[in-house]
């Protein structure tokens, strides 16, 4: 299959859209819980060095 | 639960007094937003379940008609927000931060009824699902989908980093608010101390995410203007209306910012934290973004005009001449003329004359939308004699819109009771309090942890 | 695999408007309400109207002009492409296709079509008494599809598609008698209805088909060849 073939049948292909955007969405939401959870808390490293402070 | 450091504010009192007290007459306004929200409700029910939307004006050809107004004005309305606290703060504009969540809050309340809008307009909202399912990546719909609700999303977020030490301070300060009330404070503030490791890592956060929404808000009305771009629709076909669309969003979400920051120094007392210095800059961004749609609508009408490809000036001359003839140049009165007038020789240091032009803006700016949408519709490329479109949208279609925008003020308004509207901790004195360094003091960490660790903070 | 196509010959139309009503019946296409047509929401699969002709003159010298439209089945259909869901597809043949059992009703694809042939439900279907009993009993169905004349629910979009359930039948027929299927078996209502026999139709891959060699006519020509759709409903001009 050529590369233009490949292309077409992501755009084409009933279903990878959706994928596509459930996937945007859930890695959004990772990384903000994550984010979240930083600043919050902050690093593990950040913690011990303020702790040993 | 031990107290949060907070930094020192002297618009505490203020910033605060609204979250006391629930009014007789917020009561009646929430009773009446709320009424015209359920009539909107039961529109939409009547047309989901008994009517089908044969209950609206929509026809052949005209197929899109105010829901979809509605959708890319709700969108654009939602770029307030992302502009001033996320543009502006990119930009290192101070004096943005007393308005950042007055003007986020816009975003966070418009998007979900734009998002409605279109949910409203399907012929199968049930098998709304069936675009996840099914979802194709070359239809400009899935881009939308993908870019409204991740932008939805980040906007969620964003609001609500940069709102947890003021929830902290809510949980601290107001003790004597319902039970209920307070709990909900004190799960959404996630156990904020207010280090001042904290407050950096949240800067540093906010800031990064600024960026990032930056990227969103551009993409996000880009792509709400290519659903109608990628049709090979005379009006519709133009590279220009991205570009157009995003510059529209700000501009008539910048003005939706003074009319809720003049409001809200009013109703709420707040003259000393919303100075009018504010309304001042907001001024100089408004002229502007006035000139600025005059430059997008030049470039556009000429290229057109110029051209004067048939079935492009069918379009044209339904603006400036047809059916559409009185809409389009009352939409040059409110958004350019009358506007532009006042900002410059009335509106510095006059806040109603600020209300009253960027009312109009707002007004013009649905216009726009409409204008956008439906002259393309009546008049296809294909033998349009037969074919002229007309629509005249129905009672339900206004009732709807209608409910739209009181949900919106409802969700506004009573966020306002119970949230600080000003950013306290954003708008402190200093954020590098020398009495932040406290002996240390253990705290309980929130769920995110599982240890209980002993921290400096107060 | 072939290139099923039409060809309108407009020289030999006479404008009575059966292919439109052996469309309907074909077809099952709702029957709307006069307020409802008044409107502009009567679904016409297949179209006949007048065109506007500049010079009208005088009896017995009047001049009048008629036209012909089903779907133009384009080979770069706009609207297959703005399909969020998938709903309408170019199948192998190259016919534009509409599942009725997906369509999500967003009308991104009404609004795509230069030629506006693509019609919406805007009511539930309905049809006054003596047509309900006479209802065309094919439908096109599968795993999660409903096609062709087979009733649509509210709220979809519907459009010619070339008397799909015809060339599925045709199929199955030649492979019941288990031989294999010609392209000659298989012709749309509205062509086989054609008074005038003004319509042809056939496999535009083949070099010896009728429609081929039409299409090789100096009258042959496509609506809106500008908009870079290429149809295979190609028309032959009057004259």
């Amino acid at each position: 299959m050529s590369i233009q073939q490949i292309g077409y049948a992501f755009v084409n292909t009933p279903g990878i859209g959706g994928i596509v955007a459930i996937s945007v969405i859930t890695t959004a939401a990772v990384i903000y819980f994550f984010l979240t959870r930083w600043i919050l808390y902050g690093n593990k490293e950040e913690e011990e060095t303020s702790r040993d402070k | 639960m031990n107290e949060a450091w907070h930094p020192k504010n002297d618009g505490e009192e203020v910033v605060l007094s609204p979250i006391h007290a629930i009014t007789n007459s917020d009561l009646w306004l929430w009773s009446i937003l709320a009424a015209i929200l359920l009539a909107g409700i039961v529109s939409w029910g009547i047309q989901f379940f008994v009517t089908g939307l044969a209950a609206t004006g929509l026809n052949r050809p005209v197929y899109w008609g105010l829901y979809i107004t509605n959708f890319v004005f709700f969108i654009g309305l939602a770029h307030s927000g992302t502009f001033i606290s996320a543009i502006l703060r990119l930009a290192g504009q101070g004096w943005r931060k007393p308005l950042t969540r007055a003007a986020e809050a816009i975003t966070l309340f418009s998007l979900p009824f734009g998002v409605t809008s279109i949910l409203i307009d399907m012929g199968r909202p049930d098998r709304a699902l069936n675009i996840f399912i099914y979802g194709r990546f070359q239809s400009p719909l899935l881009w939308d989908i993908t870019a409204v609700s991740l932008y939805l999303f980040s906007s969620v977020v964003f609001f609500y980093l940069s709102l947890i030490p003021d929830i902290a301070l809510c949980r601290d300060r107001l003790t004597e608010v319902p039970a209920w009330q307070h709990r909900m404070y004190e799960i959404l503030a996630l156990g904020w101390t207010g280090k001042n490791s904290q407050f950096e890592r949240l800067e540093k956060g906010l800031d990064g995410m600024a960026i990032f929404m930056t990227m969103l808000v551009i993409t996000v009305h880009t792509v709400v203007s290519w659903v109608f771009g990628m049709t090979i629709q005379p009006g519709w076909h133009t590279a220009l209306i991205g570009p157009f669309f995003l510059l529209g969003a700000i501009f008539s979400g910048t003005s939706a910012v003074v009319i809720v920051l003049a409001i809200l120094r009013k109703t709420y007392h707040m003259e000393n934290v919303l100075p009018i210095s504010l309304f001042n800059s907001l001024r100089k961004l408004l002229i502007t973004f006035t000139l600025g749609w005059l430059y997008m609508m030049i470039a556009e009408n000429l290229t057109t005009s110029y051209g004067n490809l048939q079935e492009e000036m069918r379009v044209l001359g339904q603006k400036t001449g047809g059916d559409f003839a009185i809409m389009f140049w009352a939409m040059w009165i409110l958004v350019f003329f009358v506007p532009l007038l006042i900002f410059i020789f009335k509106g510095k240091d006059s806040i109603p004359w600020m209300v009253g032009a960027t009312v109009m803006v707002n007004i013009g700016m649905w216009m726009e939308r409409f204008l956008v949408i439906v002259p393309t519709e009546t008049r296809p490329r294909l033998l349009y004699e037969l074919t002229k479109g007309v629509y005249h949208p129905t009672l339900i279609e206004w009732v709807i819109t209608a409910s739209l925008f009181s949900g919106l003020i409802l969700l506004y308004a009573m966020f306002t009771r119970f949230f600080p509207i000003i950013p306290l901790w954003e708008t402190a004195d200093s954020l590098e309090a020398g009495e932040n360094e406290q002996p240390s003091r253990g705290f309980h960490r929130h769920k995110f942890g599982e240890t209980v660790a002993t921290l400096k903070g107060k | 695999m072939s290139k099923w196509s039409m060809v309108i010959d407009l020289d030999k139309c006479v404008a009575c408007q059966a292919c439109s009503i052996a469309c309907r019946f074909e077809n099952n296409t709702p029957v709307a309400a006069p307020d409802q047509a008044e409107l502009g929401r009567a679904i016409r699969w297949n179209d006949v109207f007048p065109l506007p002709v500049e010079d009208e003159g005088e009896y017995p010298n009047a001049k009048e002009r008629y036209m012909t439209r089903p779907c133009m089945h384009c080979e770069n259909p706009p609207c297959t492409k703005v399909c969020p869901v998938g709903a309408t597809y170019q199948d192998e043949d190259g016919i534009i296709r509409q599942n009725y059992a997906r369509c999500i009703g967003c009308r991104l694809c009404t609004v795509g079509c230069p030629y506006t042939v693509r019609y919406f439900n805007w009511s539930v279907p309905d049809w006054v008494s003596p047509l309900t009993e006479h209802l065309n009993p094919d439908r096109v169905e599968g795993r999660g599809a409903l096609e062709g004349p087979s009733i649509r629910p509210r709220g979809v979009v519907e459009k010619c598609t070339y008397c799909i359930h015809r060339l599925q039948k045709a199929h199955a027929q030649a492979e019941a008698e288990g031989r294999d299927f010609r392209s000659d078996e298989y012709v749309p209502a509205c062509v086989q209805t054609c008074t005038g026999k003004a319509r042809f139709f056939g496999d535009l891959d083949d070099p010896n088909s009728t429609v081929s060699q039409l299409s090789q006519k100096r009258r042959a020509f496509r609506l809106l060849e500008e908009a870079g759709t290429n149809p295979k409903t190609i028309y032959l001009q009057e004259g």
